[in-house]
C-alpha cells in the first residue's frame, strides 16, 4: 500500500525540478503499473512501451500537477487510457466482442482474429490460476474497472473518469466482471 | 444452505458496490442488514471478495523478469527525455522470424497487396490516438536506434499508388538484404500508423497472416462502393 502524501510530497518536488523524485515515484508505482498493463493489453512489448509513454506522460506534465486528484489516480488514468487505445489498434482486437460499450467492431470484418491469440492462452496457463485465465476473457472495460477497484483501491468517481464513464457504469462494469470471475473460481472449485 | 430469493434481488446489484465502499451510507446500512440475516448472500459476498484475494495475490506476484523489463523501460524513459531515442522493449528482443517475411514486403515483391492491407488499416487519425501515433515513431527508433529520426520524414503516403513507387524505387535502388539498414531507412519514411501495421503484421502467426492475406485479396476484389462502406465502418469504429 503507498503513502499518498509521499505520492503528492514527490511530484510537488518532482515539479519543482527535483529529477531524484521521478526515481522514486518510477521505483514506486512502474511495478503495479507493469502488472496492471500486463493485464490489460496482454502482449508483453506493448505493456512495456505504455509503461514507458506512462511515466513519460508524467514527466512532461509536471509542471501542471496539481495535488488536487489522488496520485495514483492520476497515474492510472493516463495508464488506462493509453492501454485502451492500444486495445482499439488492430492486431490488438480483443477475441471477444466487448458487451459493455457500444463500440461498432467494423474493423474485425477486414482483420478478425477470432478466438483466443495464442500467447493469451500460453500466458493464461503459466499463470496457472483459473482467475487469471478468466481475466483474459472479461471485455477490456470490465477488466480495467475490477482492477482499478479491487487491486488499486480507487474509487467509482475515479475510476469513471479513467474510464470516462460515469459512476453507474462503472458500479455495473466492476459487479459484472465480479461476478463473472467468481463464477469462474466457484467452477474450479466444484471440479 | 439457503437459496437466494426475492428478498435478495434488491440487493444483489449492489453487492461489489458495497464491497467496495462505494454505497451511500443508508444504502450501505440497508445492505448491511440483509446480508448480516441472509445466509444466501453471506456466501455469495464471500464469493465476490474471494475473487479480490486472487487478484492482489496476483497483483503481488511479480513475473520473473519484470526487474529486467522495468529497467529496461527506465532506460528508455531516460534516453527519451535525453534525447529521444530508445531501445527495443525486452518483450521483443526474442529471435525475429519475421524478418523473413517482409523482406518481399520492403524489396516490393507484394508491395501491392501489403499496401492495399495498410490502405485499408491506416486510420484517419483520432484526437484520442495522438498518444499512440507518437508511441508509433518512436517504434521505428526502436528498431534501428543508431538511426533514429534524424533524417527527414516525408509526409505519409495515403495512395496505392505512391507506395507502389515507393516500393519499385527501393527495388531498384538494388537494396535486398534482409534487415540491413537501408531497410529500416526506407521504412521510416513510412507513417507511424503503416510502421505500427507492417510490424504487426510481420509478427503474426502463419494462420492469421494467411487470413490477413485472403483479406487483402478479397479487399482488391471490392468495387471502390463497397470499399467505401468498409472505410466507413472504420471509420465509425475508431471514432
Amino acid at each position: 500500500v503507498h503513502d499518498a502524501d509521499e505520492d503528492v510530497r514527490l511530484m510537488l518536488a518532482l515539479r519543482a525540478g527535483d529529477t531524484s523524485a521521478f526515481d522514486a515515484l518510477f521505483r514506486r508505482w512502474s511495478g503495479p503499473l507493469l502488472r496492471f498493463v500486463d493485464r490489460m493489453v496482454r502482449d508483453p512489448a506493448a505493456a512495456e512501451e505504455l509503461v514507458q509513454e506512462t511515466f513519460l506522460r508524467l514527466y512532461k506534465a509536471r509542471e501542471r500537477y496539481e495535488p488536487e486528484a489522488r496520485f495514483s489516480t492520476w497515474l492510472y488514468t493516463i495508464a488506462t487510457r493509453l492501454a485502451l487505445n492500444e486495445l482499439r489498434r488492430p492486431r490488438q482486437q480483443h477475441p471477444h466482442k466487448s458487451t459493455d460499450e457500444t463500440d461498432a467492431d467494423g474493423a474485425s470484418l477486414v482483420l478478425s482474429h477470432e478466438g483466443p491469440r495464442a500467447d493469451d492462452v500460453a500466458h493464461a496457463r503459466r499463470m496457472g490460476a483459473s482467475v487469471e485465465a478468466a481475466l483474459v476473457d472479461l471485455p477490456e472495460r470490465q477488466r480495467a474497472a475490477l482492477w482499478l477497484a479491487a487491486v488499486e483501491g480507487l474509487s467509482y468517481a475515479e475510476i469513471a473518469e479513467s474510464l470516462a464513464t460515469s459512476e453507474k457504469s462503472v458500479k455495473a462494469l466492476v459487479h459484472r466482471a465480479r461476478c463473472a470471475l467468481s463464477e469462474r473460481l466457484g467452477r474450479k472449485a466444484e471440479a | 444452505m439457503s437459496e437466494p430469493n426475492e428478498r435478495c434481488a434488491p440487493f444483489e446489484e449492489d453487492l461489489s458496490a458495497w464491497i467496495d465502499g462505494q454505497l451511500p451510507a443508508m444504502r450501505a446500512d440497508e445492505v448491511r442488514a440483509h446480508v448480516a440475516r441472509c445466509g444466501a448472500c453471506t456466501v455469495r459476498v464471500a464469493a465476490l471478495r474471494a475473487v479480490d484475494a486472487e487478484l492482489r495475490g496476483a497483483a503481488d506476484a511479480p513475473r520473473a523478469d519484470e526487474v529486467a523489463r522495468l529497467a529496461a523501460v527506465r532506460r528508455n524513459v531516460d534516453a527519451e527525455l535525453r534525447d529521444g531515442t530508445r531501445e527495443r522493449p525486452v518483450a521483443r528482443r526474442a529471435p525475429r522470424r519475421t524478418r523473413r517475411w517482409w523482406a518481399p514486403l520492403a524489396a516490393g515483391a507484394v508491395g501491392a497487396a501489403a499496401s492495399a492491407a495498410l490502405l485499408l488499416l491506416v486510420r484517419p487519425p483520432a484526437p484520442s490516438d495522438e498518444g499512440v501515433a507518437e508511441r508509433s515513431e518512436r517504434a521505428v527508433v526502436a528498431r534501428e536506434p543508431v538511426a533514429p529520426l534524424a533524417a527527414p520524414v516525408s509526409p505519409p503516403e495515403t495512395t496505392l499508388a505512391a507506395k507502389q513507387e515507393r516500393d519499385a524505387a527501393f527495388a531498384r535502388s538494388g537494396a535486398s538484404a534482409v534487415g540491413d539498414g537501408a531497410q529500416d531507412a526506407a521504412l521510416e519514411v513510412e507513417s507511424a500508423d503503416e510502421l505500427a501495421l507492417i510490424e504487426r503484421m510481420a509478427a503474426l502467426p502463419d494462420a492469421e497472416r494467411a487470413e490477413l492475406e485472403r483479406d487483402v485479396a478479397r479487399w482488391r476484389q471490392m468495387t471502390e462502393g463497397e470499399r467505401d462502406a468498409v472505410r466507413e465502418r472504420w471509420r465509425i469504429a475508431v471514432e
